[in-house]
């Protein structure tokens, strides 16, 4: 039985459509990602899971709880971080996790213990006397997670939760996710980062209100058709014009100091096909090789397909 | 419930406890704005200064100088020589009274010419508080002079023998700040309670902490209590400082009863906050909420009937103002502050304040809804 599972649930505003029918089935433990252009709709659909939005139509339920009628019964199960989490920023960092505590209703020495550990657990252990408005995007992030926690919910519902951190803050964030993953928290992300997309169990492509396509990081990688070889190369723009001609081409792009070529998968052996290609044009490369296509690259593929469009 | 309420508005009195600019908007401001206002949006007026033109220059028309020099509304400061002199004075608003003392002034007073002794005063029109005022005082002024000086009774003066003497009942000095300090006390308190309450909900809907809200446990009646609590604790907290100032400050006297004061005082809190929380609910930035409020203030003071009696307002007008309450509580206020008014006294005031505490509180309730 699914922990979240919502059926042909739709929301319109006005004229536009923000979800026009979804369906999702996510189990207990799982750690789902929900990808997708901006304006694709996600952020609507994670409003209306977390019941902060009625749908126009369709059905939500979360561990069994029908959230459209009953949206307050799942509130002690749910952690939900809207994309502008905000703090009380004239609150300091202990003071704005109290008021959490306080109103979830977790109290006496559970609460010292409990908001002990989260501070603890979001590395904000030294800050915790500093106003909330003082920390930096990274922590604030952090904070906001752990205020979602202070209840211990079972489901998390996290709408670009690092949007704007930097690296090394993004990586903690998502070691603390991880770390949520192996407790069994059931959690819905959605991310505008590939990374990490790769870090979730199953990946839902987002566009115009639809998912388009939900399967496995790598199970999504390989829709894309063909295969791939990557050309190292100074002139790539003479190597773009170049593979253009190439039997059996179809499509490429840039990656870096890199060309990503996708070519027919009955190619018997591209990467010798290809540097023969390129030989006999004069094109010099320092490097040719067949790589496994990325997580984007199957969503530029799936974007571009898309019979929507 | 009521510990989820407490939750909530114990968050709430620390931030605003944090907002250096609040702490000085709530206490400090409102200490001011009673000082300010009740003493320049005076009855009196005081001090105004007076131009004379004396062309008599006998003892009689210095005596007169000096009686009006010795009220407390007119200064005599300047003594021009010419009548062209004294319209300078007048127009430059260097005075606001000008005096004339024609030249057979003492003369005509002892009835010693054909004509009527006759001064002229010249009133800055363009103030409407000198010209009705400065009138009154200057013609009181030489009525006494005349009576002095004829050795008469005032009694004498009057054809028929009868005078009629005004008495202020409940203000018999008529001591204009009874009136106005009890109503700006009043005016302040819904002031601060309108604005607090106001920008409760729209400040975390602005911040986006109230989706947050909505998604813990808090329900419904435990958010809109929550948040209007501290706008009720801040205004009631003013209602007592502002009455310690004006009892202390001003020796107003208190003839009512102060517990039926501060309970009628929280009942209108509740009515003003109710406003302001259907305010909050509806407005989408604070700068909306500020502005609804900046509104509704001008068009309650306009009906309160602290610039005009609500008696004599046009019939549509006077019927408004029972809407107001603002203008239940002013007149509330001053029956219980001055003339020892009662419960039964006030009762009508007090249930037209619950109503609309009701009716108030009720909107916000179904307009929140709109968030599910």
């Amino acid at each position: 039985m699914s922990t979240i599972r919502c059926r042909d649930v739709q929301r319109r505003f006005g004229r536009t459509v923000a979800v026009a029918g979804v369906d999702l089935a996510i189990a207990a433990g799982e750690i789902y990602g929900l990808i997708g252009p901006d304006g694709a709709g996600k952020t609507t659909l994670l409003r209306m899971l977390a019941g902060v939005l009625r749908p126009d139509a369709g059905s939500i339920h979360i561990a069994g709880v029908d959230v459209v009628r009953h949206p307050e019964q799942v509130r002690d199960l749910l952690g939900y971080m809207p994309q502008r989490f905000s703090l009380y920023a004239d609150l300091s960092v202990l003071e704005n996790l109290l008021f959490y505590a306080d109103i979830f209703g977790v109290r006496g020495a559970a609460r010292r213990e409990r908001l002990e550990r989260l501070l603890a657990f979001a590395r904000l252990d030294a800050f915790r006397h500093r106003p909330a408005g003082q920390l930096s995007g990274g922590m604030k992030k952090k904070l906001a997670l752990a205020c979602a926690l202070v209840h211990r919910p079972r489901v998390l519902l996290l709408d670009e939760p690092t949007n704007g951190v930097d690296p090394i803050s993004r990586r903690e964030f998502w070691d603390i996710l991880a770390d949520l993953h192996l407790e069994g928290v059931t959690i819905l992300v959605t991310t505008p980062y590939m990374d990490e997309a790769e870090r979730c169990q199953r990946v839902g492509l987002m566009h115009r209100g639809r998912i388009l396509r939900q399967d496995t990081p790598a199970a999504l990688r390989a829709l894309v058709p063909g295969r791939m070889v990557a050309v190292y190369a100074e002139n790539l723009p003479a190597v773009a014009a170049a593979v253009t001609a190439f039997p059996g081409h179809r499509g490429h792009h840039t990656y870096g100091d890199r060309l990503h070529v996708f070519v027919d998968a009955d190619l018997a052996d591209p990467v010798a096909a290809l540097a023969a290609h390129l030989h006999g044009r004069g094109l010099p490369f320092r490097q040719i090789l067949e790589d496994a296509p990325r997580l984007e690259e199957a969503f530029i593929h799936l974007l571009e397909h898309d019979p929507g469009l | 419930m009521l510990s989820q309420i407490l939750n909530l508005t114990w968050k709430e009195l620390i931030q605003l406890r944090r907002d250096r600019f609040l702490v000085l908007f709530l206490i400090i401001a409102p200490t001011l704005q009673l000082v300010l206002l009740s003493h320049n949006t005076a009855r009196g007026v005081r001090d105004l200064t007076v131009a004379v033109l004396d062309l008599d220059q006998s003892d009689l028309s210095r005596a007169l100088v000096a009686a009006v020099d010795n009220t407390q509304e007119m200064r005599v400061l300047y003594h021009p020589r010419h009548r062209r002199e004294l319209e300078a004075l007048l127009l430059d608003g260097m005075a606001q009274v000008g005096l004339v003392i024609p030249p057979a002034f003492a003369r005509d007073f002892y009835r010693l010419g054909a004509r009527p002794a006759q001064l002229q005063a010249l009133f800055d029109g363009s103030n409407l508080l000198v010209g009705s005022n400065g009138g009154r005082v200057l013609e009181g002024v030489v009525q006494r002079f005349i009576a002095d000086r004829l050795g008469l009774s005032r009694q004498d003066l009057d054809l028929g023998g009868v005078e009629v003497v005004t008495v202020a009942a409940f203000n018999p000095a008529f001591d204009y700040r009874w009136f106005t300090l009890p109503s700006m006390l009043v005016f302040i308190t819904y002031q601060v309670a309108l604005v607090v309450a106001a920008t409760g909900f729209v400040r975390e809907k602005e911040l986006g902490t109230l989706e947050q809200l909505i998604m813990t446990p808090l329900r419904r009646p435990e958010l809109i209590i929550g948040k209007a609590l501290p706008a009720v604790l801040v205004a009631l907290f003013n209602v007592l400082l502002l009455y310690a100032v004006i009892r202390l400050g001003y020796d107003v006297p208190m003839r009512g009863s102060l517990p039926l004061l501060l309970g009628t005082s929280l009942l209108f809190i509740l009515a003003v906050v109710a406003q302001g929380t259907l305010v909050s609910v509806l407005s989408h930035t604070q700068q909306q909420a500020v502005l609804i409020v900046f509104l509704m203030a001008i068009l309650e003071v306009t009906l309160s009937g602290y610039l005009l009696p609500v008696e004599n307002m046009p019939l549509l007008m006077r019927g408004l103002a029972q809407l107001s309450a603002l203008q239940h509580h002013m007149t509330l206020t001053r029956a219980v502050i001055l003339r020892g008014a009662t419960l039964p006294m006030v009762g009508n005031h007090m249930l037209a304040m619950v109503a609309f505490a009701v009716v108030g509180y009720a909107v916000a309730w179904r307009t929140f809804t709109r968030f599910l």
